[in-house]
């Protein structure tokens, strides 16, 4: 060969090889946000969770420090930080990372941020987990949790998106149901006006708690199977099915077998002035070898609803809402028809419901009578109805009837209020009802009216992207709390109230 | 004797059409010193070299050792923080300091670019001290002052140091393809420019010369529309203040049928478009329509004639289908000849060419700055390496599904520079430059209009305008008239301020 042929085939290969390599241009994305809030409360202590829950005699504790329904005031600073980093290789392929630093000032350092550690007058602290701390003197823990680290890709010749990894994910039916992060693989696909999400997340498999059982024998399965179709630019419909599958086994007492179906329909539209949007949906499914009223396999059939509606009216938006989830009455068979809303439940069975929520419902604009993530701070929320089906696990769930109505206005370009005010009732009652021990000391209030919140949050904008923010909720408690305080004399609770101050930065 | 004078005027052209090889300065770069970076020795290396291969030119050459030169220069790359700079310090043999230079910049990106200017300024300096005969004419269209297009006339006088521009008919033009030091120190004069105008504005749109020779001028800060007459000084005539809950994303004028200007104005209240129609009555603003649940924009499609596009908001959809041509008949929009937007692309981020072929390609900035050019099935075709756009005009739209994530009830969705197509076939971008672009959180300091032609397979720069020393919100390119308006951000809105803006005129050969 040539040295003329021997050079162009070798530069014919070159070029090949150019051509054949896609141009990879890696840009980086960051995004995030960060809120220091003060709060002043009686029930909140960052801890989380239905600060008005009833204990076994049906009364209503009070917060830790308290001996008397005259609850001392709390005062705290918490910190919440998240940062979002996008390595994007192209248009089609990114890598989505999210991180989170949060603390209590105040709360632990260094050496002894364990946990199991936090004796008062302890010196011999050990280990430094620090997660959510690192607020206390010299600060310096090991406090950055991953929140979220997946893959968005799209299939290439598809219109098929990908999102594979630790991903949040909210349903469609507002948050009701689920509203987590979790590990999964999603996937949506775009067919014209139609566009169909479909995925797949492991909850939890239960053998890296000891069972001995091989991997992804026992899980929590969660699918997914979504519809929205945009019919025209002011109409969005959509059908929905989630499969909620807990086969892990956990705890025989509360159902070995969880198998939960969910249908919906949801539609979203602009009529005139207005913006209505709203779904029903039903909930049905099994838990196996439950311990109610016996032991046995039990059956749910759940409904909820919703309706909202929105519209421009003077300087803001006039707004209100409506959300109906079912509840068990005081159930003597095997029945269930109260709505269950997801909750973290770590080798745990669906008991533990009552610990995290992982259910949101931010229509309502409340701070404390349910729980709205768009006003809350995370897991550390305190709301009485903490998960939508206003109770703390699949047998005792009460169901809501919570109406809002509420107006954001903008005072100037840079200053805003907004107020809501919101009533809630529960929509069956059962054991998780308070008694009123002015009556007897196991009779039940008559009424389902737990109480009304009336709330308003202003802010101003300093810059684009900080906000310097004042909320203000307190809830009227209805005679459903009516002499349940579980204090020396018979009381009402207290009415809870929070005042936070807060700077948000948001980028 | 007017024989031989002729002959000798023709012996001599040609002679200055020959670069003076002969006046280049020797130059070795002996040794370059990096402070503060990885790698160092490694950088080191490299420096040199790309100093050596810069400094080769028609004023001087480096040569590859000391005892050939006549100058040897070293130098220092430093980096503190995000800034670096490279000093140069070039001496003669004998050891006698003859010039000193440096040249810094922000990024690892601007080091090559940052390293040819030094070499340039050392070769200018050189040159001088060892008194070099000037390259000719002819030579001098390679250099950089060549690359700044000739004074335009009246009624802007606009210096050749407003538009930078690239000559494809050139081979060789290294270090022209630079924009120099110079430039900057000429300042920002040239063509015509307002005095501070009240009010940080986002948005301009041109109307009509009235019979006195003014312009009318139409700027729209956040909530207000202020209306100009632009002559020899900006003369705010008539202005508007919208409500609390409104924002203005764009504006834009055309003539209505009894030809007053009428203005578009897209406005978002309360999560929704609310837009409105004002017209010219004398020196008022009267509004003609309002609520009206469109994007707008006019523009010149293909160069072609300036018409009214609309498109609509979905319910999730920031942009919902097609953009089409609106037509206006009271309060009413009618909307006719649809055009599909290829993956991307809005009513504020494309327009439309033609090649060579008459064939019509769809140029669109996709999210991240890209400019992006597709064929008529809207397959893309090409993309360019450099981010253009960039605006920190946004509107927000609720976002409840991922409060939750953000911790943000809002999505933000920033608007963009407009693209515009010339009567020639010329594609315009604006381009912003920020150093704190994050996120949400953008804050750019400079801008700059591009032109562009297509050259059948991508994209050609054909000039660009000068940085412009503030954030550039928009331009606006008018074709009638040749002239380029430059609005520029002075002061940002404060809490006690509205800010401040400028506007600067440029006549465009």
């Amino acid at each position: 060969m040539k040295l003329k042929q021997t050079v162009a085939i070798a530069a014919a290969a070159g070029a090949l090889a150019a051509i054949s390599v896609p141009a990879m241009a890696f840009d980086n994305e960051f995004h995030g946000t960060s809120r220091l809030r003060y709060f002043l409360s009686n029930y909140e202590q960052g801890g989380g969770g239905n600060p008005l829950g009833v204990n076994a005699s049906g009364l209503v504790g009070v917060p830790s420090g308290n001996a008397t329904e005259n609850l001392k005031l709390n005062n705290y600073f918490e910190q919440r930080t998240r940062i979002f980093y996008t390595a994007k290789a192209s248009d089609d392929l990114k890598l989505v990372t999210g991180f989170e630093i949060d603390s209590v000032f105040g709360d632990r350092s260094q050496s002894g941020t364990t946990p199991a550690a936090q004796t008062v007058g302890t010196a011999a602290f050990t280990g430094a987990t620090g997660r959510n701390e690192g607020g206390a003197l010299e600060s310096d823990t090991v406090n950055l949790e991953t929140k979220w680290v997946y893959l968005d890709f799209k299939i290439p010749s598809t219109t098929t998106r990908v999102t594979a990894g630790i991903q949040p994910f909210k349903d469609q039916l507002k948050g009701i149901f689920m509203d987590f992060d979790a590990a999964g693989i999603m996937t949506s696909t775009k067919a014209g006006p139609a566009t169909i999400n479909a995925g797949y997340f492991r909850g939890y498999d239960q053998s890296y708690f000891g069972t001995g059982r091989p991997r992804g024998m026992d899980d929590l399965n969660i699918g997914v199977f979504e519809t929205k179709l945009a019919a025209s630019k002011n109409v969005n419909v959509g059908g929905v099915y989630y499969l909620y599958d807990d086969a892990r086994g956990t705890a025989p007492s509360g159902g070995n077998d969880f198998q939960l179906h969910v249908f919906g329909l949801t539609a979203d539209a602009k009529v005139g002035p207005l913006t209505l949007s709203g779904f029903a949906a039903y909930q049905g499914g099994i838990i196996k070898d439950v311990a109610l009223n016996g032991s046995g396999n039990a059956y749910l059939n759940a409904l909820a609803y919703n309706v909202a509606a929105k519209a421009a009216v003077g300087p803001g938006t006039l707004k209100t809402a409506l959300l109906f989830t079912s509840g068990n009455a005081a159930n003597t068979g095997r029945h269930l028809t109260g709505w269950v809303g997801t909750g973290q439940s770590q080798n745990a069975s669906f008991a533990g419901f009552a610990s995290a929520g992982t259910s949101t419902y931010n229509e309502s604009g409340m701070m404390l009578l349910n729980r709205n993530a768009a006003a809350g701070t995370g897991t550390t929320d305190n709301e009485i109805i903490y998960n939508t089906g206003n109770g703390t696990n699949p047998t005792n769930m009460q169901g809501v009837y919570l109406a809002s109505l509420g107006y954001d206005a903008n005072l100037s370009p840079k200053a805003y209020l907004n107020a809501n005010v919101g009533a809630a009732w529960a929509a069956h009652s059962n054991g998780l009802k308070p008694v009123d021990r002015g009556i007897s000391a196991t009779a039940r209030n008559a009424t389902n009216y737990m109480g009304t919140e009336v709330n308003i949050e202003t802010g101003y904008k300093m810059y684009d992207n900080l906000t310097a923010s004042l909320q203000a909720a307190y809830v009227i408690l209805g005679g459903y709390y009516k002499g349940s305080a579980n204090v020396a004399a018979v009381k009402d609770p207290e009415n809870p109230y929070t005042v936070r101050t807060s700077l948000i930065f948001n980028f | 004797m007017k024989k031989l004078l002729i002959i000798l005027a023709a012996l001599l052209i040609p002679l200055t059409a020959l670069p003076v090889l002969a006046a280049q300065v020797r130059v070795f770069v002996a040794d370059m010193n990096a402070i503060g970076v990885p790698n160092r020795d490694e950088m080191k290396a490299t420096l040199q070299m790309l100093l050596s291969s810069r400094l080769t030119g028609d004023r001087t050459m480096a040569v590859s050792s000391a005892g050939e030169a006549d100058v040897i220069v070293s130098g220092t790359y430093v980096t503190i923080g995000k800034i670096f700079s490279v000093d140069a310090l070039a001496k003669t043999t004998a050891g006698k300091t003859l010039t000193r230079a440096f040249v810094q910049g922000e990024s690892q990106d601007e080091l090559i670019p940052a390293v040819s200017k030094l070499a340039d300024k050392l070769s200018a300096d050189l040159a001088k001290i060892y008194a070099a005969p000037l390259p000719s004419s002819s030579t001098a269209t390679m250099a950089a002052p060549a690359m700044v297009a000739p004074v335009v006339a009246a009624p802007l006088a606009a210096p050749k140091s407003d538009f930078i521009k690239k000559e494809p008919q050139l081979n060789k033009a290294p270090a022209a393809e630079f924009i120099k030091p110079r430039d900057y120190e000429q300042g920002s004069a040239g063509g015509w420019l307002s005095k501070r105008l009240n009010g940080a504005a986002n948005l301009i749109a041109t109307g009509k010369t009235l019979p006195d020779g003014s312009r009318e001028i139409f700027l729209a800060e956040e909530r207000r529309l202020s209306y100009y007459r632009q002559s020899n000084d900006m003369k705010l005539v008539a202005e508007t203040e919208l409500g609390n809950s409104e924002k203005i994303l764009s504006v834009d004028t055309l003539e209505g049928s009894d030809g007053a200007t009428e203005i578009y104005l897209t406005i978002l209240r309360s999560d929704e478009l609310s837009s409105q129609v004002w017209q010219v009555k004398g020196d008022k603003l009267v509004l003609a329509a309002q609520k009206l649940p469109y994007y707008f924009r006019s523009f010149s499609l293909a160069g072609g004639p300036k018409k009214l596009y609309a498109q609509s908001m979905g319910r999730e959809d920031d942009f919902y289908g097609d953009v089409a041509e609106a037509v206006r008949n009271g309060s009413t929009i009618a909307l006719k000849n649809p055009i599909k937007m290829p993956r991307y692309a809005s009513i504020y981020s494309f327009n439309q060419f033609r090649d060579s072929d008459g064939k019509l390609q769809t140029i669109a900035i996709n999210p991240d700055g890209y400019l992006v050019v597709y064929d008529q099935e809207l397959k893309e075709l090409w993309r360019s390496n450099d981010k253009f756009g960039g605006s920190e005009l946004y509107f927000q739209r609720d976002d409840d599904a991922n409060v939750r994530v953000t911790g943000d009830k809002s999505r933000w969705v920033f608007m963009n520079q407009r693209i515009q197509v010339s009567s020639k076939g010329e594609i315009l971008v604006g381009k912003n430059d920020g150093f704190w672009v994050l996120g949400n959180a953008r804050s750019y300091k400079k801008g700059a209009v591009h032109c562009f032609t297509w050259d059948g397979s991508s994209l050609a720069e054909k000039w660009r305008t000068r940085d412009t020393q503030n954030y550039m919100p928009d331009y606006y390119y008018d074709d009638a008239r040749n002239e380029l308006l430059i609005l520029q951000t002075v002061q940002r809105p404060s809490v006690s301020t509205r800010g401040a803006s400028s506007l600067a005129i440029k006549k465009v050969e």
